[in-house]
């Protein structure tokens, strides 16, 4: 009789593999947290590389013991406080890691470990533990915030090593952003791309890649309205021509920038396939 | 915990190539996080399935449960049947089978 009563009050099928799918990628996001750390360890930002093989050996196998059995939050912590590079998790991302340990070890209910790792705490009145189920919507919020974490990090890294090549290191950068629009990550490419929309020391192609892919993310995530009048006022003459179809596109001038692919496309400077595959311009073929 | 322990040349070297593991790691973060996305959206698109299918299974233990019924064990049996006569027409083995 029990097991038919815990059969039918069990979470349904879905939200149990999307809960199993949640460890997986808390348990992926802890991982890439170590690697950082165990990076940073070995080539310490902010200050001269040293590169002496023991003391290289040293670092690494001091930070592997520390980072040993530790959880996403203790890592981020570490590379926060010791490196100055990024900052502990925000609340959500810690709300994410702990219903991943609700999951695990309480069977998915919010249970005082959870309150107390989230600061939730559950009413008086409430009968019996809240259930903490996992939906599609829930697992794409708690992806982007595990994502949003790791690019924080990885950008003050950037900005924390001393290097001669910057440009084309965010040039590099810009190529992660624009594959996070492709798989619409709008909020992480935002994260990136802001950055660098007022960089005056990028190449001028670099830095505009990053204020266009920065529009198009506000514009995704439905905060088109806030950079209507800096994109009709961005000025593009110096630029490629691709830059003023991203502009018509931006404004919503469809006529116009149907008109100017046709146009770039007879140039040569790219192929009708290419251009149109980019997130930005798909909606010229709608 | 893997690392690499690959060792640069120099220091000017050494930035640069933990400035590539830093891009390196982003890179296969997103390729990750975009496989798990994929995963959810075939899972969410499946949830009517997949869900449909455990609630009459349920339903299906919950009729045979002996506490409840002691005659409902045959419900177990009849109620896969007549949903196979329904979905597959195979009124021949139910008739031959059904109490």
């Amino acid at each position: 009789m029990l097991d038919i009563i815990r059969t039918a009050t069990r979470p349904s099928a879905t939200a149990r593999i999307l809960a199993s799918l949640l460890v997986t990628a808390v348990g992926e996001f802890e991982a890439e947290a170590g690697e950082l750390a165990m990076l940073f360890a070995i080539y310490p930002p902010h200050e001269a590389v040293d590169v002496d093989a023991d003391a290289f050996e040293e670092r690494a196998d001091a930070m592997e013991r520390r980072l040993a059995r530790k959880p996403a939050g203790t890592r981020f912590a570490i590379i926060a406080n010791e490196f100055a590079v990024g900052s502990p998790l925000s609340s959500e991302c810690r709300e994410v890691l702990a219903r991943r340990n609700a999951i695990v070890h309480s069977g998915g209910r919010a249970d005082k470990v959870y309150s107390a790792s989230t600061g939730r705490e559950r009413g008086d009145q409430e009968p019996t533990e809240a259930n903490l189920e996992v939906t599609p919507g829930y697992f794409q919020d708690a992806s982007d915030e595990m994502l949003i974490a790791m690019a924080a990090v990885v950008l003050d890294g950037i900005d924390a090593y001393e290097t001669p090549g910057r440009s084309a290191i965010v040039a590099a950068l810009g190529g992660a952003a624009y594959r996070l629009l492709l798989a619409d990550r709008n909020k992480a490419a935002l994260l990136i791309c802001q950055r660098y929309v007022d960089d005056t020391s990028l190449e001028p192609r670099t830095s505009a890649m990053m204020r266009v892919n920065y529009w198009l993310a506000l514009t995704r995530l439905g905060r088109g309205d806030e950079i209507i009048e800096q994109v009709r006022d961005w000025d593009t003459s110096a630029l490629e021509d691709i830059f003023s179809l991203a502009k018509s596109v931006l404004l919503g001038d469809l006529d116009e920038a149907a008109e100017l692919a046709e146009q770039i496309v007879a140039s040569g400077a790219t192929t009708r396939g290419a251009l149109f595959a980019q997130p930005i311009f798909a909606s010229l073929l709608e | 915990m893997s690392t690499t322990h690959s060792q640069p040349d120099t220091p000017v070297d050494a930035t640069a190539f933990a400035l590539a593991m830093l891009l390196g790691r982003l890179d296969h973060y997103v390729e990750t996080q975009a496989a798990d996305m994929e995963m959810a959206r075939v899972i969410g698109e499946q949830a009517a399935t997949l869900d449909d299918l455990e609630s009459r299974v349920v339903e299906i233990a919950l009729r045979a449960d002996p506490e409840r019924d002691p005659h409902a064990l045959r419900a177990a049996v009849r109620e896969p049947l007549r949903r196979l006569r329904g979905e597959f027409g195979m009124s021949r083995l139910t008739t031959r089978l059904t109490p």
